[in-house]
């Protein structure tokens, strides 16, 4: 230690503390960047591109118009049928694995790890945090949400082209 | 209690006395029950990032994420605080190096052991140069250097303009650095004085004061046989070790000038006066019946 004054101590650097909409942006950036290095998103991110990975694989094999009964006697194509049942559970699989694997314990988890202590004794709203904090793992489940549809929009559009909204409303 | 200027405050009570609960209630991370907790004349939990704005505090031994670097968990903080970008850079160097984790910069935070942990949580406090340093046993986990350095800087701290309040269960701390000391039992200030004051008022032996003294070169043991048994106001004398003797004195604050100027005029290597850890372990367990 040394015993002069060290540069910690020079003279004090006159700082305004940021508005509430920053400290939320800045609260958002670490908890991404604390998301993007867990385990947590790269298993939801390999779970997510396991759903897609099936769909691509179960469609090219059996194709389109086989892989899948009409649920009703109106639907012209069973293969949309397929298509629009699988979108609609999966996706909501893919919700709700993000909601329990970000949201799950945000705010407890922190003060549970203490983690919490690190960033609330300072001067930003409580408010501020739980708005950062939401807003990355939003972000981030929007990532593994991305990730899904764009895999399964490609599909889609591969093998029914443009036209599928049309076509799912075509009696 | 109110306090003020530019010193240390050690702030003492057996465990559940409310130390802990005292600082959480002035970082607003809790709320009193009744009272208020002002910090430069603002409401904290009213308005929590004017409060909060010029102090700089350590609560709980936090945990970092620790997926992050010491640089970005800190970088975090400086944002938070508003440092420009520019200084926030020199700052988390300075500060980094101050807390002696300047190779560890850049390493993952969760490879860290409790001791470098509170390093960084040290470093975040004092991040933004703050007016104010509140401090929650900041010692807790470090290893026998870590705590010798952090007494350094928070004496360094003191000397600075700046007001330190510090809780901590080492009494030999307190006594070393702290100017003031506040003890707390069962929720309720028990007293809050100089630490001088405090000892002599309550340290048992009414009227009396222990100072240890440092020398820089052995004991002459002439001195301490019979030139400082026969100064005014001295009750004893205590040879500690070849280097620091403890002396027993009567009487006010003059007895205390009027020897340190006679010790200082015999040249005999004086490096250090200040009252004993030991008058404040007594006043201690005098004031504090009860460990819970």
């Amino acid at each position: 230690m040394s015993k002069q004054p060290s540069a910690l101590i020079q003279p004090r650097i006159r700082v305004n503390v940021p508005s509430s909409v920053s400290q939320v942006g800045t609260v958002t950036k670490y908890e991404l960047l604390n998301y993007f290095r867990s385990r947590r998103f790269f298993i939801l991110l390999i779970i997510g591109l396991i759903i897609s990975g099936l769909l691509t694989g179960l469609v090219a094999y059996y194709g389109v118009s086989t892989l899948a009964p009409c649920p009703t006697i109106t639907c012209s194509s069973p293969g949309l049928a397929f298509y629009s049942f699988w979108w609609a559970n999966s996706i909501t699989f893919v919700i709700v694995l993000s909601g329990i694997f970000f949201g799950g314990d945000a705010i407890s988890g922190e003060f549970q790890n203490k983690t919490g202590y690190f960033l609330v004794a300072n001067p930003l709203r409580r408010s501020s945090i739980y708005a950062g904090k939401w807003l990355g793992a939003l972000v981030a489940s929007l990532i593994v949400f991305a990730v899904y549809a764009a895999i399964t929009i490609g599909n889609g559009l591969y093998y029914f082209g443009a036209n599928v909204p049309y076509s799912l409303q075509s009696p | 209690m109110k306090i003020e200027g530019s010193k240390c405050v050690g702030f003492l009570g057996p465990n559940g006395a409310g130390k802990t609960t005292t600082l959480k209630i002035f970082t607003d991370l809790i709320r009193a029950s009744e009272g208020k907790a002002l910090i430069n004349g603002v409401e904290v939990h009213e308005n929590k990032k004017k409060a909060l704005e010029s102090c700089g505090t350590l609560i709980e031994t936090p945990e970092i994420y620790p997926s992050l670097t010491p640089r970005e968990a800190l970088s975090m903080i400086a944002d938070i605080r508003g440092l420009p970008r520019s200084e926030a850079r020199t700052r988390i160097q300075a500060a980094v190096a101050e807390v002696k984790m300047e190779e560890w910069l850049d390493k993952k935070v969760g490879k860290f052991s409790k001791g470098m942990k509170q390093r960084i949580n040290i470093a975040a406090a004092l991040l933004s140069e703050p007016q104010i340093v509140l401090l929650d046993e900041p010692t807790t986990g470090l290893d026998p250097r870590g705590q010798a350095e952090v007494r350094e800087i928070v004496k360094t701290l003191k000397k600075s303009d700046r007001l330190v309040f510090m809780s901590s269960h080492l009494l030999n701390e307190v006594a070393e650095i702290c100017d003031e000391v506040a003890i707390i039992d069962h929720g309720k200030l028990v007293v809050y004085d100089t630490l001088p004051n405090v000892t002599r008022r309550f340290s048992g032996d009414g009227g009396t004061h222990v100072i240890d003294i440092g020398l820089s070169k052995d004991v002459d043991e002439q001195i301490v046989g019979r030139t400082i048994p026969g100064m005014a106001g001295v009750v004893s004398v205590e040879r500690l070790d070849s280097r620091n003797i403890r002396v027993k004195l009567s009487g006010d604050g003059d007895n205390q000038e009027r020897l340190l100027a006679d010790l200082a005029a015999m040249r005999i290597g004086m490096i250090s006066f200040h009252p004993a850890a030991s008058a404040l372990e007594d006043t201690y367990l005098n004031l504090v019946k009860d460990t819970l």
